[in-house]
């Protein structure tokens, strides 16, 4: 494992020096091996991917900007992640829509967005309410739950994006996967319970 | 190193897909095999991992694998992408040019050392002599 990282962090230097060189052929490599999957973490951090599209862009546009400042002791995949969600982060602030670590799992409000519980009994809706549940888990939790489940980032490469140790890495982990562990069996009991509870609001969806 | 945590813990971190975690995935397959407290929560674990892949899925459905989005953001950086049909084409224009290689080559080495097998003449006497043994016995079945 810690060869491959050794192999990639050489690699991805031969590429930044072809990109600081002014290669095209570099900056294409760059642009269609990364640009989606940037665009598809951002945009579960945003769930917006036209804002999701541009905080892309604008990870990329830095790298090719700063490519002759590249030290090679980190690989390009994680250094365009990290531009993401430090961006991210900016815009969720400055939105006023963050939810801070301290806070956050006091504040996570998992019925707020729950589907009706006719709708619960249906895995689809299940994927549903984990994805509103996944929302509201504070910023930091989500990305690493995303990074890990979603994109299957190891515990060093999710440390190398958020800038935290492994262990404050699997402490996310933990958290956000227990938190999102409860909003399952809420849904399960709301399933179970009597009629005539009141309709939910549906998580929000990715906007297209 | 070796991870001293239970299997228990790392399931509760990296959830239920052995790959993912860092050290004791064969713990973690054994105690799969033998405790049912681990097999209910690994079965709760595999769940949530599933209910998160299919939201991984979706997301990705907002970002078609068609190559505008890399081409918008290649034109801002004012480098031309290859469009998709001229990276096809140029996927045939190598195959093309393969065979026609392999066509010269074959031909190059037949002109060259065609004579180390079979001769003209010799294939020629052979096929005669078939013939001949093939004609007479039609003839001999004919007189009979």
């Amino acid at each position: 494992m810690a060869n491959d990282r050794a192999q990639s962090i050489r690699r991805d230097a031969a590429l930044m020096a072809r990109l600081s060189a002014g290669e095209p052929d570099a900056a294409r490599e760059i642009v269609h091996s990364y640009m989606a999957p940037i665009a598809r973490f951002a945009a579960h951090l945003l769930k917006d991917s036209t804002e999701a599209e541009d905080v892309a862009n604008e990870a990329i546009m830095r790298l090719w900007r700063t490519a002759g400042e590249w030290r090679p002791d980190g690989v390009i995949s994680g250094w365009l992640r990290r531009s993401v969600y430090t961006q991210c982060i900016d815009r969720i602030r400055k939105a006023g829509r963050m939810l801070d670590d301290a806070s956050g799992e006091a504040a996570l409000n998992v019925e707020a967005r729950e589907p009706s519980p006719e709708a619960a009994a249906y895995g689809a809706e299940i994927g549903v309410a984990i994805s509103g549940a996944l929302d509201n888990l504070p910023e930091r939790q989500k990305a690493a739950v995303t990074l890990a489940t979603i994109d299957g980032l190891s515990g060093q490469e999710i440390a190398d994006v958020l800038e935290v140790s492994v262990e404050a890495v699997e402490s996310l982990l933990a958290r956000g996967r227990r938190a999102l562990r409860d909003a399952l069996k809420s849904i399960y009991r709301d399933t179970n319970a009597p009629a005539g509870k009141s309709q939910r609001e549906e998580p929000r969806r990715i906007a297209t | 190193m070796t991870d001293k945590r239970s299997p228990m813990t790392l399931l509760s971190i990296y959830g239920a897909e052995f790959s993912r975690w860092p050290e004791s995935r064969s713990k973690g397959r054994l105690s799969l095999a033998t405790s049912p407290a681990f097999r209910a929560a690994w079965r709760n674990e595999r769940g949530l991992d599933r209910s998160l892949t299919g939201i991984g899925a979706d997301t990705a459905s907002a970002f078609p694998a068609d190559g505008r989005m890399e081409r918008r953001l290649l034109a801002r950086m004012g480098i031309a992408d290859a469009p998709v049909r001229e990276r096809q084409a140029f996927g045939q224009r190598t195959f093309a040019g393969f065979a026609a290689a392999s066509l010269c080559l074959g031909m190059i080495a037949g002109s060259l050392f065609g004579d180390i097998g079979v001769n003209s003449e010799q294939y020629a006497s052979e096929n005669a002599t078939i013939w001949e043994s093939v004609l007479d016995d039609e003839a001999g079945s004919d007189v009979g």
